[in-house]
C-alpha cells in the first residue's frame, strides 16, 4: 500500500516539475502543506531514489523537536558532515543548531550558537522571534517549515536552528564557501585585458557581473535544474535591451529540461542548443567576463551555472568563432590583420589537406611544373597513395595531440615535440611518408590552433577528415561540393531565432563593424541589428579623436562621479 | 518549420539571379559561340542586356502588380482555369529545363575538361542532389548562401579577367562593328532566351521584402548580369581572338587556360570553375525550390517539401537522359530553336497574360470600377 | 550503430580504391617537352622529353650521377596524326604520360615547312595540353636538341622555356609570349605567323651567314658581317632568329636584324641593343628600351597605303672610336644628340625595311600589314583586298616613320678622357 501511495506522489511530483516556474528569489518547488507523510517510509531499504524524493519532497517539520531529527536522519543517512548542536537556552528551551561541515563559517555558526543559548524566550514562537529580530545581523534570515526547505538551506550553507515546539525552523546565513582566487582563466588569456576568470561560485560571478555593468538593468533570474543535484542555473540579460522574444525561447528551454544531474555548462549546452547534429558551436563558451558582458551588452542572454566558471552565451555566430578578448583591446589595424589571418587559418585547417591530396591526385595541370616535379620528387618511392599518406600522418599527429593534453605540464610538450621532430623525421628516412605531407600536416595542425574558440574541437578534424575524404575520391570537385554544403548547412542554422550566419548572409552592413574585423569603438555608434535592435544607437557619431578647437574652454571644471549620466545611451 | 513564412531580402534575390544568369553564359559563352557577332560580340550582349532588362521588368511588373500571388496564381486568374493551369504545368517544365540544362553543362565542363572519365550521371547526380538538399532547406538558406557567395563569386570572375587582361589585344576588336547590325542581332537570340531563368521572379515574388523595391531589384540583377557578360566577352575577344573564342567549347575556360599572368600565378582556370560551381548550386537549387513550389501549387498540395525529392529526381534524370552528349548539348542552344521555343513557350503566356492584365484593368478604369 | 560503421566503411572504400579519374603521381609519368617532327612517308613523329623528379631534385649537375638516375631521358614515336603519334609513345613507357605539364612545344624545319595545322588543333582541343606553351621552330635535329643538356636546370626543358621568354636583356629576336599568341596571329585575317627559332650548335656546322649569340656586334647598317662564333662549350642550344610562316607553312627563315625589325614594327620588342654611328666617329651603343609602333593604313590615290610608326626609347651604355684622346659623344651638346637620335630612327628604320623586304619576298605578312588594312578599311578588305592580298603585298606602299628619343646617357655625364 506503501508502494501505491509513493507511486502516485511520483507521478503528481512529475507533473509539478513539468510545470515549473522561476521565481526572483531563489526558490524550490513550493510546499502545499497537504496531507502529511509519514517518514518512516524512507526506512524502507528498496525505495529508489525517485521514490525517495517523492517522499522528501512531501516532509513537513513537525513540532516536535526529535521527530525533525529522526526525519533528518531517515533522509540525509548518517552523513558525519551534518552538524547537529543540541542547545538548551536559557530559558530551558531546546534547541538544535543544524549546519553543514565546511561550507560555514565558524565563528558565525559560533555567534549564532550564543545567541540561540542567551535566548531568553520561554515559548517555542517566542523564541524564533527574538532570534529572527535578535539576529538581524546576518544578511539573510527566513523561515523553513518543509524538509526540502531545510535541506537547501542546509546545503546553501545556512545555519538552521529548530527548536522543540515549533514546526517552523529559522536559517540564518553562515556561508564560507572556499573556493579559488579570481584569476585569469588559463583558456582564454589576453596581453592587455583584466586578469579576471568566473569561478565555480556563482555567487562571485555574479558579484563579477555586477561590478561590470552597474545599471539596475541588469536583471537576472534563477532556477534549480537537476532532480538530484539541484544546480543553481541563472540567467542574465540587460532589460530593455535583449528582446522579450529571446528571452521567453531560452525560458523554454531551460525550463524544458528534465535530468537527475546537472554537472556544469556542458550539460546546459546540449538541452538548450537549437541541434543537437551541428558542427559548429551554437552557443558560446567561455570564462571570461569581459565577453560576456560585452556580449550582455549588445543584447544577447548569459547563462551561468553553479559549479562551472563557463558561462554560456546565446544566441551565436559564426562571427564569434573568431573574436578573442583581446580584439577589444589592441589597436585596429593590428586586430584587423589578425582577424584576416584568423578566418584563413580556420579555412585552412580544414581545406588545406584535402585540396592537397585533390590536387595531387587529380589535378596535377593545376601546379606549376617545378613544383609539381619538386613535389613528385620527394615522394619518389612512397609506398601509399596521397590520401593513406595523409590519413596516416593527420592520425599520427591526432595522437601526439591528445597525448600531449593528458601528460603532466612539465613533460607534455617535450613529449610532443620531440615525438613530433623523431616522427616525422624518422618516418621521411624511412621512406613512409614524404616531406611535402608533412609540412601540409604540420601546417594544418597549426593553423587549427590559431582559433580562440575552436581549437580542440572533434569536429573541426571530422569536418578536415571530410574533405580529405571528399578530395581524395573526387577532385577539387569533392572539396568544392563540401565547400557548398557546409556553407548551406550554416545558412539553414539559427541559434535562437538568430541565423548563425548573419552578418555574412544576410547580408547586414552595420553588423560589419564589429564582428571579424572591428572598427575603433569611438565609431560603434549603432548596436548590432539582428540582438541589439531595440535600442539601436550606442553612441553619439563623431568621437573620432581629433585635435579641439579650443582644449581650454571645457574640461576646466573637475569631474565628478555620476556625471557622465546625460551622455550615455541615446534615449 | 512547415507554416513558417519564408522570406528573403531583396538583394538576396538580386544575388541569385545574377550568380545564375552569369554561370550559364559564362560557361559556354552563347554571345561568342551561337550566330555570327564574332569580335563584335561585346555589342551583342549590350544589346541582349537591354532586351533582358525589359523582359525583367515585364515578368516583375507582372507580379508586382499581384502581391501575394505568385504565377502559378496569378496565370489561373488571368487566363482562366484550364489555360492558366497549362500555363503553370509549362513554366514548371521550365524550371526544370532550366536545373537540368545547367548541371548538364557543368558535367560536360567537368569531363571535358578535367576528369574525361567520371560518368556523367555522377556528376550529374550529385549536382541534382546538392540542389535538391538546397530546396529542401527552403529559400531562406538559399538566400543566405547566395549572399555568402556572392562576393567570392564577382571576385574569381574578376580575377581570371585581370589574369588575362595582360594578354588583351585590341586589335582583335577591331574593326568595330563594320559588318552592320545583322550579325551582331543574330548572336542576341540564344543569350536572351537563357533570360528565361527570370521566370522563377513569378514564383520567388511573394517572399521578398522590403515590398517597395522587388522589381527594382529584379530589374537590377538583369542590368549587372548583362554588363558583367558584355566585359567578360570583350576581354575573351580581346585575348583569344574571335575566331579561336566562337570556335571554343567553352570559351572562358579556354581563356583561363592559355594565360600565363605571372611567371609564378599560372593556372587560373580553376577560379572560373569554382565560381561555376557555386552559381550552379545558387540556379540550381532555386530552380528545384521554385519548380516544387509551382507543382505543389498545381496539384493543390499543402506542404512543397515533400515534391522537393520527385523534383530533384526528376531533374537528374532529364539531365541525363535528354542530352546524349556534348554536341546535342550545344545543338540545343542554337538559334533559331531555342530562341523559339522559349518565345513560343514562355513569351507567349507572358504576352498573354500581360494582354489579359490590361483589358481588367481598362475594364474595370472603363466602367469606374471602384476595386483594386 | 551498424549504419555509421557502414557508411565509414563506404567512405574509406571510397578514399582507398579512388574514382575513375585518379591519377597518383607515382603512376605518372611528366612530359615536360614535346617535339614534333615529320618523316618522309608522311608520319608524324613525336618526340618527348620526360622528366625524372626523383633523380631530378639534388640541383646535382646531370653529368656526375650514375647513368639510370639522369633527370630526364627523351623518347621518340611515329603515327598517322600528332596525337597518333603521342599516343604510340605509351608502349615504351611502364606508367601513364601525362602532357599537362609541357613547357615547351618544339617543331622540326621540315615540319613547319608541310604545314602545322594539325599541331594547332591538336593543342587548341585537347584538353591536357595549354596555350601557354611556348613554341620554337627547331633549325638542326630536333631530337639531339631534347637530349642536350643545361647546366642550370637539370631539367632542359625549363631551361630552354626561358630561353624563349627571356624577362630582361639579351633577345634581339623574336620573343615567344606563348602559342595563344602565335595562334591568334594565324588566326587573325591579314596576319601571319613568326615563330622564334631555336639552333642546335655543338659540332653542327652552321650556316654561313647566320648569326650567332647575343654578343654579337652589329655595325654599321649597310654591313652585314657575320660574326665570330663565341658560344661557350655547355650551350648547345642558341635562341635567334625567326621563321617566317605563310598561313600555315614554314617559308624561310628571318635572321637577327631583319627579326629584330619585326619586333620594331609589331611593337614586341623589349630590351634590344643597337649599335649606331656615333658622331664623333666610332660606334655607339644604346640599349633600345621600349618600341611602340602602330600600323595603320589609309587610302592614298585610290590605293591601299600603309603606315608604320615607331616610337623609339633608348639610353647609351657605350660607344668605341674613344682612342686617341678622342672626345666621344659630347653629350651636352644638343645638336650632336639629335644626330645620334636620327642615327637611332636610320638605324630602326633599316631593320624595319630589311624585315619588310623579307616579308615581301616570302609572302608572308607577319608584321600585320594586312591586318591594319582588315581593320582601318574593312570595306577595301571585303570588297576584294583581302582574297588578294598576297598578291598586293610584294607591291604595296609602306611609309616608315621612326621617332626616337634618348633619354639618359648612363651613369656618366661625359665620356673619359685619356
Amino acid at each position: 500500500m506503501a508502494f501505491n501511495l509513493v507511486k502516485a506522489l511520483m507521478s503528481r511530483l512529475m507533473r509539478r516539475a513539468r510545470r515549473g516556474g522561476f521565481d526572483i528569489s531563489a526558490g524550490s518547488s513550493s510546499h502545499s502543506g497537504g496531507d502529511r507523510i509519514d517518514p518512516g517510509l524512507l526506512a524502507d531499504d528498496s525505495l529508489d531514489v525517485g521514490a525517495r524524493k517523492a517522499v522528501t519532497d512531501r516532509l513537513a517539520l513537525d513540532a516536535r523537536l526529535d521527530s525533525n531529527l529522526r526525519m533528518l536522519k531517515l533522509a540525509a543517512g548518517p552523513s558525519p558532515d551534518i552538524i547537529i548542536r543540541q542547545i538548551v537556552t536559557d530559558s530551558g528551551l531546546h534547541a538544535v543548531v543544524l549546519h553543514l561541515q565546511g561550507i560555514v563559517d565558524q565563528k558565525r555558526i559560533e555567534s549564532v550558537v550564543r545567541a540561540v543559548s542567551s535566548a531568553g524566550a520561554a515559548r517555542a514562537q517566542d523564541l524564533m522571534t527574538e532570534l529572527g529580530a535578535h539576529l538581524l545581523r546576518s544578511s539573510r534570515v527566513k523561515t523553513v517549515a518543509s524538509f526540502t526547505e531545510l535541506w537547501d538551506a542546509l546545503s546553501d550553507g545556512l545555519a538552521v536552528i529548530l527548536a522543540d515546539g515549533r514546526n517552523q525552523g529559522l536559517a540564518c546565513s553562515a556561508q564560507s564557501f572556499k573556493t579559488r582566487p579570481i584569476e585569469e582563466p588559463p583558456t582564454d588569456t589576453t596581453l592587455r585585458g583584466p586578469r579576471q576568470g568566473f569561478i565555480e561560485d556563482l555567487t562571485t560571478n555574479l558579484a563579477i557581473l555586477r561590478q561590470w555593468i552597474r545599471t539596475p538593468n541588469l536583471w537576472i533570474e534563477e532556477t534549480n535544474l537537476g532532480h538530484l543535484t539541484q544546480t543553481r542555473l541563472v540567467i542574465a540579460y540587460v532589460k530593455g535591451l535583449a528582446s522579450e522574444e529571446l528571452l521567453a525561447e531560452v525560458r523554454q528551454r531551460i525550463q524544458r529540461i528534465e535530468t537527475d544531474s546537472v554537472l556544469g555548462t556542458g550539460p546546459v549546452e546540449d538541452f538548450i542548443q537549437d541541434t543537437h547534429l551541428s558542427f559548429f558551436p551554437l552557443i558560446l563558451r567561455t570564462e571570461r567576463p569581459d565577453r560576456v558582458v560585452g556580449n550582455l551588452l549588445e543584447g544577447r542572454v548569459a547563462i551561468m551555472v553553479q559549479n562551472s566558471p563557463f558561462a554560456l552565451v546565446a544566441p551565436m555566430d559564426y562571427g564569434m568563432l573568431f573574436q578573442s578578448a583581446d580584439d577589444y583591446y589592441e589597436p585596429v589595424p593590428i586586430v584587423f590583420v589578425i582577424s584576416v589571418l584568423r578566418v584563413i587559418a580556420f579555412w585552412t585547417s580544414i581545406l588545406l589537406p584535402g585540396a592537397f591530396v585533390a590536387v595531387l591526385t587529380f589535378h596535377h595541370e593545376l601546379l606549376p611544373t617545378s613544383l609539381l616535379l619538386r613535389i613528385v620528387g620527394d615522394r619518389a618511392g612512397v609506398p601509399f597513395p596521397v590520401i593513406v599518406e595523409v590519413f596516416l600522418m593527420e592520425l599520427t599527429f591526432e595522437l601526439l595531440r591528445e597525448a600531449g593534453l593528458r601528460l603532466p605540464r612539465a613533460v607534455g610538450s617535450a613529449v610532443t615535440i620531440v615525438g613530433a621532430l623523431v616522427l616525422g623525421e624518422s618516418a621521411i628516412n624511412a621512406g613512409l611518408v614524404s616531406p611535402s605531407v608533412i609540412i601540409i600536416v604540420a601546417t594544418t595542425a597549426i593553423a587549427s590552433f590559431i582559433l580562440p574558440t575552436f581549437s580542440f574541437d572533434i569536429s573541426a578534424r571530422l569536418l578536415r577528415f571530410a574533405f580529405v575524404v571528399a578530395g581524395g575520391s573526387i577532385g577539387l570537385f569533392g572539396v568544392e561540393y563540401g565547400i557548398i554544403l557546409v556553407v548551406l548547412v550554416l545558412a539553414s542554422r539559427r541559434s535562437f531565432g538568430h541565423p548563425y550566419l548573419a552578418p555574412v548572409a544576410p547580408f547586414i552592413t552595420g553588423g560589419w563593424k564589429d564582428y571579424i574585423f572591428r572598427t575603433w569603438h569611438w565609431a560603434k555608434t549603432m548596436r548590432p541589428k539582428m540582438t541589439g535592435g531595440r535600442e539601436p544607437i550606442r553612441a553619439p557619431r563623431g568621437q573620432m579623436p581629433r585635435p579641439d578647437a579650443s582644449p581650454e574652454s571645457e574640461g576646466r571644471q573637475q569631474m565628478r562621479p555620476g556625471s557622465q549620466d546625460n551622455k550615455t545611451e541615446g534615449q | 518549420m512547415a507554416n513558417t513564412a519564408e522570406v528573403i531580402a531583396n538583394r538576396q534575390l538580386t544575388a541569385i539571379l545574377f550568380m545564375m544568369r552569369t554561370t550559364v553564359v559564362i560557361s559556354f559563352v552563347p554571345l561568342l559561340t551561337t550566330g555570327d557577332a564574332a569580335q563584335d560580340a561585346w555589342a551583342a550582349g549590350l544589346i541582349t542586356g537591354l532586351l533582358l532588362t525589359l523582359v525583367a521588368w515585364g515578368v516583375a511588373g507582372l507580379a508586382a502588380r499581384y502581391p501575394g500571388l505568385t504565377v502559378v496564381d496569378y496565370s489561373r486568374l488571368l487566363l482562366g482555369r484550364f489555360l492558366g493551369t497549362m500555363v503553370s504545368l509549362v513554366i514548371s517544365w521550365h524550371f526544370l529545363l532550366i536545373a537540368a540544362t545547367d548541371i548538364r553543362i557543368y558535367a560536360e565542363l567537368m569531363r571535358v575538361a578535367f576528369m574525361p572519365n567520371t560518368p556523367i550521371w555522377f556528376t550529374v547526380v550529385a549536382m541534382a542532389f546538392l540542389a535538391t538538399l538546397g530546396a529542401w532547406f527552403g529559400i531562406e538558406p538559399i538566400g543566405r548562401t547566395a549572399d555568402a557567395f556572392l562576393p567570392i563569386f564577382a571576385a574569381f570572375v574578376a580575377l581570371t579577367l585581370l589574369g588575362a587582361a595582360p594578354s588583351f589585344n585590341l586589335h582583335n576588336l577591331q574593326p568595330v562593328l563594320a559588318r552592320g547590325l545583322r550579325p551582331v542581332l543574330s548572336s542576341v537570340w540564344t543569350p536572351l532566351g537563357i533570360g528565361l531563368q527570370w521566370v522563377s521572379v513569378g514564383m520567388l515574388f511573394p517572399f521578398l521584402i522590403p515590398e517597395s523595391r522587388r522589381v527594382r531589384s529584379v530589374v537590377l540583377a538583369a542590368v549587372l548580369s548583362s554588363a558583367l557578360l558584355a566585359i567578360v566577352v570583350a576581354v575573351l575577344v580581346g585575348v583569344l581572338g574571335a575566331d579561336l573564342g566562337s570556335k571554343s567549347l567553352f570559351p572562358f575556360l579556354k581563356m583561363a587556360r592559355s594565360v600565363r599572368p605571372t611567371r609564378t600565378i599560372e593556372r587560373i582556370e580553376i577560379l572560373g570553375t569554382v565560381a561555376w560551381g557555386l552559381g550552379l548550386f545558387a540556379g540550381g537549387s532555386t530552380m528545384v525550390y521554385c519548380g516544387s513550389r509551382a507543382l505543389s501549387q498545381i496539384l493543390r498540395i499543402a506542404e512543397y517539401r515533400k515534391i522537393v525529392p520527385i523534383f530533384g529526381v526528376l531533374v537528374a534524370l532529364y539531365s541525363m537522359y535528354a542530352y546524349k552528349d556534348a554536341f546535342q548539348l550545344v545543338g540545343f542552344f542554337r538559334p533559331p530553336g531555342f530562341p523559339l521555343l522559349i518565345a513560343l513557350t514562355a513569351g507567349v503566356p507572358y504576352a498573354l497574360m500581360w494582354a489579359s492584365h490590361l483589358a481588367r484593368h481598362l475594364g474595370r478604369r472603363r466602367t469606374g470600377g471602384a476595386g483594386k | 550503430m551498424r549504419l555509421i560503421a557502414a557508411l565509414a566503411a563506404l567512405c574509406l572504400a571510397l578514399a582507398a580504391t579512388g574514382c575513375w579519374d585518379r591519377k597518383e603521381p607515382d603512376d605518372m609519368v611528366f612530359a615536360v617537352a614535346l617535339g614534333f617532327d615529320i618523316d618522309d612517308d608522311g608520319d608524324y613523329v613525336a618526340i618527348a622529353q620526360f622528366a625524372n623528379p626523383a633523380a631530378a631534385k639534388g640541383g646535382v649537375p646531370p653529368s656526375s650521377q650514375p647513368a639510370g638516375s639522369a633527370p630526364f631521358w627523351t623518347d621518340c614515336a611515329k603515327g598517322r596524326t600528332p596525337f597518333d603519334a603521342l599516343a604510340n609513345l605509351s608502349p615504351a613507357l611502364s606508367r601513364e604520360m601525362t602532357v599537362s605539364n609541357i613547357e615547351v612545344l618544339l617543331i622540326s624545319e621540315r615540319l613547319a615547312r608541310r604545314g602545322i595545322a594539325p599541331i594547332m588543333d591538336l593543342v587548341a582541343r585537347d584538353n591536357e595540353l595549354r596555350l601557354t606553351v611556348s613554341a620554337a621552330v627547331v633549325n638542326g635535329d630536333l631530337k639531339s636538341l631534347l637530349e642536350s643538356q643545361f647546366p642550370e636546370d637539370p631539367i632542359p626543358a625549363l631551361s630552354i622555356q626561358r630561353m624563349l621568354n627571356p624577362i630582361h636583356f639579351i633577345d634581339p629576336s623574336a620573343m615567344s609570349p606563348g602559342l595563344l599568341q602565335s595562334i591568334a596571329d594565324m588566326l587573325r585575317p591579314g596576319q601571319d605567323l613568326l615563330l622564334p627559332v631555336l639552333r642546335l650548335n655543338a659540332g653542327a656546322g652552321s650556316e654561313s651567314g647566320a648569326e650567332h649569340g647575343p654578343d654579337s656586334a652589329s655595325d654599321s647598317p649597310s654591313d652585314s658581317k657575320s660574326g665570330v662564333g663565341s658560344t661557350s662549350p655547355g650551350h648547345a642550344v642558341t635562341h635567334i632568329g625567326s621563321a617566317a610562316f605563310h598561313r600555315d607553312r614554314m617559308i624561310g627563315w628571318l635572321d637577327g636584324h631583319e627579326s629584330r625589325g619585326a619586333n620594331f614594327a609589331r611593337s614586341r620588342s623589349q630590351h634590344t641593343p643597337v649599335s649606331v654611328r656615333s658622331p664623333a666617329g666610332g660606334l655607339v651603343s644604346i640599349h633600345v628600351a621600349h618600341v611602340v609602333s602602330t600600323v595603320s593604313s589609309r587610302y592614298m590615290d585610290g590605293d591601299v597605303s600603309i603606315l608604320i610608326k615607331a616610337k623609339v626609347e633608348g639610353h647609351v651604355q657605350g660607344q668605341t672610336g674613344l682612342e686617341e684622346g678622342q672626345a666621344g659623344v659630347n653629350f651636352a651638346d644638343s645638336e650632336s644628340l639629335r644626330d645620334l637620335r636620327s642615327c637611332l630612327a636610320q638605324c630602326v628604320r633599316e631593320d624595319i625595311e630589311h624585315a619588310l623586304a623579307k616579308s615581301r619576298e616570302y609572302r608572308s605578312d607577319f608584321i600585320g600589314l594586312g591586318n591594319a588594312v582588315y581593320r582601318r578599311l574593312p570595306r577595301a578588305w571585303r570588297a576584294g583586298v583581302g582574297d588578294r592580298w598576297y598578291e598586293l603585298l610584294p607591291d604595296v606602299e609602306v611609309d616608315i616613320e621612326v621617332e626616337s628619343t634618348l633619354t639618359s646617357p648612363g651613369l656618366l655625364r661625359e665620356s673619359l678622357h685619356y
